[in-house]
Parts: structure tokens; C-alpha cells; sequence
């Protein structure tokens, strides 16, 4: 995002403190960005306004559990507004699944990103999921960028849910040596 | 922690758990401090893939349908209890919005009686959640005139009470009765309340000294905050 770090911690914590002028500075800051992200889980931008509204709503009375050591504070926003996101997907059947989606054009679309202090970090994951096994790398892709449930990804491979879930942990465990080796 | 646990923390992150095992991943993560840091490593390793994704502008009006529902805003507030009253009662209330549609069609059901299904007056209700869930369930017939209020959860501490308010848009709190005990129950008619409206009207409780508070003004921090949403 445009914003630093430090930039957001300070709008966080006097949003914490009932700041609707910071909260109003955070949501410019960030929400191209959160919306970016949601719109892509739920595909249709009514749901996704929705998925953006509550992401919002949640950063206004949670304000104050960030903590600046419990991470990064782009990371904190990204999770709240995925876990909204895949909520508001679950409980809709009628979205269409994107099964055309594959893990190698995120990770293309990854190199065009200049994300400034984070460069080490995006080129560090890059180089990781790369190194995956192809099956293992789209299953965690396709989870963390379009929201795929195991079941969608067992459809998508044709394979039981229970190969699903190793390939997400074996793909989840290589991924982590490789960043732990690169760090 | 267990290997286990690990692939726990990292589909936590990714979201693909079963709502059973997210459960206990948001336990773990609450009561393991290990637990907490692999879901944090995770979602600041992840976070790259979000790099790549061009921004996109959300339309201009969510910002003010989200300022709309982050509670009341306050500029001629009768006194600065009641400022600090209607800005935590905003958040209890935009926390309780998930809730609040299944727990008013319950509540409705449980608590209002079949005798009002079927009939074309309006209903609203309240349900005041606590972390723990519904504690205090308001219900307003707009036909009948009258407010209902039940404890179905909630206990007052020995010595004190909970006290029930009604915030009108803009208003001071206006006081409506006690609920000390589960099953107790507050009839008030909506004729009694000055300016009573069910739009942008608020019940807080507070913990008061027994009996009430004894300037007519709330004196003790709130405890459960919920807005009134229309239900039938």
C-alpha cells in the first residue's frame, strides 16, 4: 500500500481511540487496496461492497487490538478483509466458482509489484512458491488469493479432499522451509 | 507445537479450514502465544501475493454507508457521560450486527409470541449481546405501543443492577427499568417515551447501584449496547 507502516499504526491506534478523522484517513489510505483484495474472493462487486462495508465496520471496533508487535499493520488489514471475504463466499452457492485462475499468474503479476521496503519479502515469496510442487503451489494460491475452499479444490483436480488437505499442508511446510532458508 | 497445529495455523491463514477446526485454530490462537506467532508469520509471508493486485477504487458512497452504521454522530450531546455512553454503544453495536439478524428472527419467535405473526404491525428488536451471546432481548410493537424488554442471560453482580435505557437519535438516555435476574421483564408504552422512534434508537444497560441510578443520568460503565433493526 502507499501508506508506511508507521503511517497506518498511528491512524490505527487513534481510530482506536473513537478517531472518526483517522478512521476517515485510514479507509483513503487503504481501501483500493482491501477492495483489490476482496473483489477478487467474491467475484461480484455487490458482495464484494458488502465484504468491504463489514471489513470496515470490523476495523472500527477492532481498532484496538492491534498491537504494532502483533504484526503489520497492511498484514492485519489483509486478513480481516480476506476472512470477510471468504465468509461472505461460503455463504453464497450461487457465485460463480473461477477455476480458470492458476498460481502462475499470480506469481507473474508478483513481479510487476514495486511494494518499496516490502520488495525483499514479495521477492522472496515469489522465488518460494516457484519452487513448489505445481499442484501443491496453485492449491495454496488458489486459497489465499480466490478464497477456494478444499472442496472447490477437489473438484477443480479431481482428487478427494483428503489429498487436498496433504497437498495444502505439504505445499504450507515446503513453503515455510524455503522462506525460514531465505529470511 | 505439533505439526499439526502448524498446518492448522497456516490453513487458518489461507482460509480453508472447516468451521470446527476454525474454532479451535481461533482458540489456539487466543490461548497459544506460539500458536499466535505462526499465524502472524503466515499472514505477513503470505501478504506478498496481494502485491501484485491492482487497486481498485471502491464506489464513493460506501464511505459514508459505512460511516452511517459506525454508530450515531455526536455534536450537541447533553453532557459528557452521555458522549462517552453513545460512542460505546456505537461499537457494541456495529460488533453485534453479525448476530443480530438470526438472533432477532429468534427472538422474535421466542420472546414476542406467535400472536403477533401474521398481523401487519411493525416489530423491531434489540438484541443486546454480551461476548458471551444474547444476554437482554428488546422488542417494540409499534401497532400496540409498547417496549419489551427480557433478560434471557444476563445477572446482575450482588449489590448492583443492570439498568435499562432508551437513547433516542440524538438524545440523553432516558431510564426504562432493571433487569437483575434471568426471566425479568420490562413492559414500557411507547406513549411514555418523549420522541420515541424506532429509527437510530439505541438500548444500552448499565451497571448501576441497586435499584437504579440514583440521579436519573447513567453513573456506571455500559455492559450491552445493541441498536434496533426492523424484524418482520
Amino acid at each position: 500500500m502507499i501508506s508506511t507502516s508507521a503511517e497506518l499504526e498511528n491512524l490505527l491506534a487513534d481510530t482506536a481511540a473513537g478517531g472518526r478523522d483517522a478512521f476517515r484517513s485510514l479507509y483513503g489510505a487503504t481501501s483500493s487496496k482491501l477492495y483489490a483484495i476482496v473483489l477478487r474472493i467474491c467475484r461480484e462487486p455487490g458482495l464484494a461492497q458488502d465484504a468491504l462495508q463489514e471489513t470496515y465496520l470490523k476495523v472500527w471496533t477492532r481498532a484496538e487490538r492491534f498491537r504494532a508487535e502483533e504484526g503489520n499493520p497492511n498484514s492485519w488489514l489483509a486478513a480481516i478483509a480476506r476472512n470477510t471475504a471468504i465468509d461472505a463466499v461460503r455463504r453464497r452457492t450461487d457465485v460463480a466458482l473461477g477455476m480458470d485462475e492458476d498460481g502462475k499468474s499470480v506469481i507473474e503479476s508478483m513481479a510487476m509489484a514495486n511494494e518499496g521496503a516490502d520488495f525483499v519479502d514479495v521477492h522472496a515469496l515469489r522465488h518460494c512458491l516457484s519452487g513448489l510442487d505445481e499442484r501443491q503451489r496453485d492449491c495454496v494460491v488458489l486459497a489465499y488469493c480466490w478464497g477456494s475452499s478444499r472442496e472447490e479444490l477437489a473438484e477443480k483436480f479431481d482428487k478427494p479432499v483428503g489429498t487436498i488437505k496433504t497437498w495444502l499442508h505439504r505445499g504450507l511446510a515446503s513453503l515455510k522451509a524455503c522462506l525460514g532458508a531465505a529470511a | 507445537m505439533t505439526d499439526e497445529q502448524r498446518a492448522l495455523a497456516g490453513e487458518y491463514v489461507l482460509g480453508t479450514l472447516s468451521i470446527a477446526e476454525r474454532d479451535e485454530a481461533e482458540r489456539l490462537l487466543r490461548s497459544s502465544s506460539s500458536f499466535a506467532a505462526e499465524v502472524q508469520m503466515w499472514r505477513r509471508r503470505l501478504d506478498p501475493m496481494n502485491a501484485g493486485l491492482a487497486p481498485v477504487a471502491p464506489p464513493p458512497e460506501l464511505r459514508s454507508r459505512i460511516e452511517a452504521r459506525m454508530g450515531g454522530t455526536i455534536s450537541a450531546a447533553p453532557s459528557g457521560m452521555v458522549v462517552e455512553l453513545r460512542r460505546k454503544v456505537g461499537i457494541w453495536r456495529t460488533a453485534t450486527i453479525a448476530v443480530t439478524a438470526l438472533a432477532a428472527a429468534l427472538a422474535l419467535t421466542l420472546f414476542l409470541g406467535p400472536q403477533l405473526r401474521g398481523t401487519s404491525a411493525e416489530q423491531y428488536v434489540a438484541v443486546l449481546d454480551s461476548p458471551e451471546g444474547p444476554s437482554i432481548v428488546v422488542g417494540v410493537n409499534t401497532t400496540t405501543g409498547v417496549v419489551t424488554a427480557y433478560s434471557v442471560a444476563a445477572i446482575a453482580p450482588s449489590d448492583r443492577s443492570l439498568e435499562l435505557w432508551y437513547i433516542g437519535d440524538g438524545q440523553a438516555p432516558l431510564a426504562l427499568g432493571v433487569l437483575d435476574e434471568v426471566g425479568a421483564r420490562i413492559e414500557v408504552a411507547t406513549a411514555g417515551i418523549r420522541g420515541f422512534s424506532p429509527s437510530g434508537a439505541i438500548f444500552a444497560v448499565t451497571d448501576e447501584p441497586r435499584g437504579g441510578s440514583p440521579t436519573g443520568d447513567p453513573t456506571g460503565p455500559v455492559v450491552l449496547a445493541g441498536g434496533l433493526v426492523r424484524a418482520l
